[in-house]
């Protein structure tokens, strides 16, 4: 954890950083880190000292990317708005909707409360690299097939995030999927399809991998 | 049973469940099982009532999809909307000088910017607004009415500058006394928000009436209710109250506004109405409104909160001032700050009834809080406490409440699901005291054809019998609910159902295919309802149809998507689109074969001729331009009013007695949805509005200091449900076919949020014998109501 | 004849009379025929030659959007409501 970022967090000890470490780039915070991340990743932001730019060297869903950022400026701010990757959604900039959640090395992660300097060296995955090529992820198919989505505002949040699951868990039940995705917001379908389209793409991705 | 030949009970089949629990082969073998089992089922149309995959789902599950946060222009500048911190104050003045001094500021607007509005009444559409009011509410005038209420806006060349330079904008207030609940807004003695309103009461103002928060009075009476409540064996009155809560689109608002050299304004936005959005900021702004053209981008969600215009004229002005495109984009606390809310009520409903379980009159006290402007839906909230039933003599008095929070504005059958809150419970009440079952009691009293609504009108064909027997007959209400502090609960909602105006355009392409351009923002898959319509009546595929949502300049006049009314209204358009093709094609098949075109008719996507003469639709496309050129279908709907729609729903919880907290463990909802048009897409609307429902009924509020503040402005705070919360949700789809459009379809997408929290409050009395009266029923309220037990 | 429902807050133009009867084609006749019998009827609901904003006439069950032009067929029911909004 970079030394400005310790400070702006208020770490004093070993043991804090530690602490802080394990609940940066996690979806399972505690209420009132959650609190203090919001509010640091904010200060962050509304700093103009942290607006001289720097050069961020990544691999962005396979390909390898450089580009140039304020350390204020967030992941999703930068997929957005300096790489035009515009599939990335903001729903709440503040970590509570999951519609910017992307794959950071290989962990979801909410892009809003990534500062983009983080991504240094990392490998990021997005909405854009999911399929492959003209054809479809298990995911994205069963999403259509299922009529997962109504507005679509969520539903690459959405995807990431299953992605991830069925990285983790190939057979995964209805409980673990409500489980996983609960990070993730979406107020048009009641989640019902989504949880089908979710256990359809395991099941999918099950039979994909045996043939 | 007469009603019951004309009701076709679309239960959830395997179909359903297509998505688990099928032995798959591999992929293709897969995807083909799914598409037959959706088109093996019996049915009286082609295309109606398949779940083709809808047209703009690939751009949606890979990120293509352009929402108006997506816009990105050449010199696109970026505005911030500085927001009042106090809840009700006087500005005094506004200095702007050090925020213009930052480097990368381009422009600075406060509402000396745009043009002075009389208090005039415009007609948008979907109801009347005082322009002075919604001009005030974009920018604040003299005084802020809302802690987030719009004061100046900034734009810069960031999104940073434009921070900053907002933190130095230096507003001096004169903070007022904030009035934040309804029933204390309407005292006398109240600080009164606005100095121009006065109580209305049928468009008419008392001439010796003096300003006030109470801004509109609403009477409906039928029969005597005094005589009525005489007949009655049990009479019970209950006061319910519930919370403000939002809409909670997970999108924020957003605009990208160009006013151009030539005086000519695009607008890039996410919008319910494109034409809306054209008359607001054409009024606002104060040109004319064919200057403005209105450009939808795809929609992250609105139930009814992207209706009214908050960014559009102030990104205008920011841009007439620049000479460039300026995008402004609202943050999540601005959203629940500044947008949306559906009021906060407080009600007093009464209802008597026999020992036999008859209804015999009704009478009720509604008000709702406004926010800082009038315009609350307490008029369709009166109209329907009483909807569900048929009651002789019943009286509802209604009051329109200006309050210290953001102007109210539509959700989801707005103004429905409180009163169905607390008229279900009153009669789920009322069914324990007589000890009768509550769906047979709702089935003896419930509205029918030719039942005298309290507020007047006689229904047409209505379903709400059927959604009550078809949840009576449900395997989950026939099925036993065991084990402790378990309970379950019903209630049914009804809401009107717009109809308004849609114009669609079709022109038939070479290949047979048909491109479909309609003026309806597509918010949750309504491109497919109504190309499915087109398909079925040209007798081709859904497939074959290319429908597209189309810019103000490019389609004719379209009200709101909202009221539930784009199936029903621009399936009309485009059915009246696809006959003009049909003669059309006619045509051209008679001139081909050189025959009188009355010899020619059009069957089911074929074009029959004499001497066993036929085309298929895509061979006579092929032809068209042999004789004549481009085949378009236009298609207009204006007259059609839908008849009303109703769900029930039943719901078992468990309640934990030691936090208070309830778990929704199954939940049925049996909707009257006309003709199911996909019925993915009218499961999916009944779902979703059960799942905002159970939000409103168990968590959501609107939490406000004493200085008016809201607390919680965020998705960590404001809770609405996440996966975690809810079971899977079963749907009843419950087919009444409406009269007024020609596939019976009725729209269904706002009633299913009405009974939740009815529901909900009748099976926790069920589960643990406790009464809720106030929304949310959120742990502390339930366990505090279960220790005074 | 056409039945025209009097909105309760119109009734003291009518001595609390609900229902009251008038011929005429349109709501515009309807109301001219009622307007001698309860005057300022259509001064209460009516400005500029228009509905009141916020007002709507509902005809034989259904609410019109034409006004004062609305049709009024032979017998039918006449009411006048706060206009509708929807989500």
């Amino acid at each position: 954890m970079c030394h400005w970022l310790c400070q702006c967090l208020g770490v004093r000890s070993k043991k804090d950083e530690e602490h802080w470490q394990s609940q940066w780039h996690t979806g399972n915070r505690e209420r009132h880190d959650l609190l203090r991340i919001m509010a640091t990743i904010r200060q962050i932001q509304k700093a103009p000292t942290m607006s001289k730019k720097r050069v961020v060297s990544t691999t962005i869903n396979g390909n390898a990317t450089e580009f140039l950022c304020e350390p204020r400026q967030t992941l999703l701010e930068v997929l957005r708005s300096v790489l035009n990757m515009t599939g990335t959604k903001e729903g709440c900039t503040n970590g509570n909707c999951g519609s910017c959640t992307v794959l950071l090395n290989g962990r979801p992660v909410t892009s809003c409360l990534v500062l983009a300097v983080e991504a240094d060296g990392a490998s990021v995955r997005t909405i854009e690299g999911v399929a492959c090529g003209s054809h479809l992820d298990p995911v994205q198919q069963c999403f259509l097939e299922g009529a997962a989505l109504q507005c679509g505002i969520c539903t690459p949040g959405f995807i990431m995030q299953t992605e991830a699951l069925l990285e983790q868990n190939g057979h995964p039940t209805e409980a673990d999927v409500r489980f996983h995705l609960a990070g993730n917001l979406c107020r048009c379908t009641g989640y019902d399809k989504i949880v089908r389209s979710v256990l359809a793409a395991a099941e999918l991705k099950r039979c994909e991998a045996t043939t | 049973m007469r009603q019951h030949a004309l009701v076709n009970h679309r239960r959830p089949k395997n179909e359903d469940r297509t998505l688990i629990g099928l032995p798959v082969a591999e992929r293709q073998g897969y995807l083909q099982r799914i598409r037959t089992m959706a088109t093996s089922e019996k049915r009286k149309y082609k295309v109606i009532g398949t779940r083709p995959i809808r047209h703009d789902g690939v751009d949606k599950v890979t990120g293509r999809a352009q929402y108006g946060a997506d816009v990105r222009l050449t010199g696109m500048l970026h505005g911030v909307v500085l927001r009042s911190p106090h809840a009700h104050a006087k500005i005094k003045s506004i200095d702007t000088s050090a925020a213009a001094a930052l480097p990368g500021v381009r422009a600075i607007v406060t509402s000396a910017d745009f043009p002075d509005q009389v208090g005039r009444i415009v007609e948008l559409g979907e109801g009347a607004v005082n322009m002075r009011h919604l001009s005030a509410n974009v920018m604040a005038h003299d005084k802020a009415l809302y802690k987030g209420h719009a004061v100046a806006a900034v734009a810069a060349d960031s999104i940073h500058i434009a921070e900053e330079a907002a933190k130095l904008i230096k507003v001096d207030y004169e903070p007022l006394p904030p009035v934040m609940e309804v029933i204390g807004a309407m005292r006398d003695d109240a600080p009164v928000l606005n100095d121009d309103v006065r109580m209305t009461e049928m468009g008419t103002v008392k001439p010796d009436a003096k300003a006030s928060n109470v801004a509109a009075k609403f009477l409906f009476t039928k029969g005597d209710v005094n005589a009525g409540f005489a007949k009655a064996d049990i009479i019970i009155e209950r006061e319910f109250r519930t919370a403000t809560v939002h809409q909670g689109y997970i999108e924020p608002h957003n605009a990208t506004v160009l006013w151009n050299a030539d005086g000519k304004v695009t607008v890039w936005i996410s919008t319910q109405g494109t034409f809306s959005v054209r008359q607001q900021t054409a009024e606002l702004v104060g040109i004319p409104v064919s200057d403005v053209k209105v450009i939808p981008m795809e929609i992250g969600g609105g139930f009814g909160g992207k209706i009214s215009v908050y960014l559009p004229p102030v990104a205008a002005i920011l841009s007439r001032k620049t000479g460039k495109p300026v995008q402004l984009l609202m943050d999540r606390a601005a959203v629940f700050e500044a947008t949306g809310p559906t009021p906060g009520s407080f009600m007093r409903v009464k209802v008597g009834a026999t020992r036999d379980g008859k209804i015999v009159a009704g009478d009720a006290w509604i008000a709702f809080e406004a926010g800082a402007f009038p315009g609350s839906p307490i008029a369709p909230g009166c109209m329907c406490v009483f909807s569900c039933y048929d009651i002789p003599d019943a009286r509802v008095e209604g009051y329109d409440v200006c309050v210290n929070k953001p102007r109210s504005n539509a959700y989801r059958a707005p103004g429905s699901t409180q009163v169905a809150f607390a008229m279900e419970t009153v009669v789920d009440e009322i069914c324990e005291k007589l000890g009768v079952d509550a769906a047979e009691f709702r089935i003896k009293n419930a509205a029918k054809e030719g039942t005298r609504r309290v507020d007047g009108p006689v229904y047409n064909r209505i379903g709400m019998l059927e959604t009550v027997e078809a949840i009576r007959d449900s395997e989950h209400y026939q099925s036993k609910l065991t084990g402790p502090n378990r309970g379950r609960g019903i209630a049914t909602g009804f809401w009107f159902n717009a109809g308004l105006k849609s114009a669609v355009v079709a022109t038939v392409n070479l290949d047979g295919t048909v491109s479909l351009i309609e003026g309806s923002t597509d918010i949750g898959g309504s491109r497919t309802g109504i190309a499915m319509q087109l398909a079925e009546t040209l007798g081709i595929t859904a497939e074959a149809v290319k429908p597209q949502v189309a810019d103000t300049d490019s389609i004719g006049y379209t009200d709101v998507t909202g009221g539930s009314r784009v199936t029903f209204a621009t399936g009309i358009a485009a059915v009246n689109a696809a006959k003009e093709i049909q003669q059309q094609m006619v045509e051209r098949a008679a001139l081909l074969w050189e025959v009188d075109a009355s010899t020619v008719k059009y069957d089911d996507g074929k074009i029959i001729g004499p001497a066993s003469k036929s085309f298929t639709f895509a061979e006579l496309a092929a032809k068209i331009h042999e004789v004549g050129g481009a085949i378009i279908g236009h298609g207009t709907s204006s007259a059609a009013e839908q008849g009303g729609a109703f769900g029930t729903h039943c719901v078992d919880v468990e309640v934990d007695p030691d936090t208070g907290k309830v778990q929704i463990l199954r939940y049925t909802i049996a909707q009257d949805a006309g003709t199911a048009i996909h019925p993915s897409y009218v499961e999916g609307q009944m779902q979703g509005g059960v799942v905002q429902g159970i939000g409103w009924a168990l968590n959501e509020e609107y939490f406000y200091d004493d200085k008016g503040v809201m607390r919680n402005a965020t998705f960590l705070d404001y809770r609405i449900p996440t996966c975690y919360d809810v079971p899977m949700i079963e749907t009843i789809i419950v087919e009444v076919p409406d009269p007024a459009h020609p596939y019976g379809v009725r729209g269904v997408g706002e009633v299913p949020i009405c009974p939740p929290p009815a529901a909900i409050a009748n099976a926790i009395h069920a589960a643990v014998g406790v009464r809720m009266r106030d929304l949310p029923m959120s742990p502390p309220k339930v366990c505090a109501a279960i220790l005074q037990k | 004849m056409a039945t025209v429902y009097i909105p309760p807050a119109l009734r003291d133009l009518t001595g609390g009379v609900e229902t009251v009867e008038a011929t005429g084609h349109t709501v515009r006749a309807i109301l001219a025929d009622l307007e001698p019998r309860y005057p300022g009827l259509t001064a209460r609901l009516c400005t500029d030659d228009v509905l009141r904003p916020g007002l709507m006439v509902a005809v034989a069950g259904s609410m019109s959007k034409l006004g004062l032009r609305t049709p009024v067929p032979e017998n039918a029911e006449v009411h006048f409501l706060p206009a509708l909004g929807g989500g």
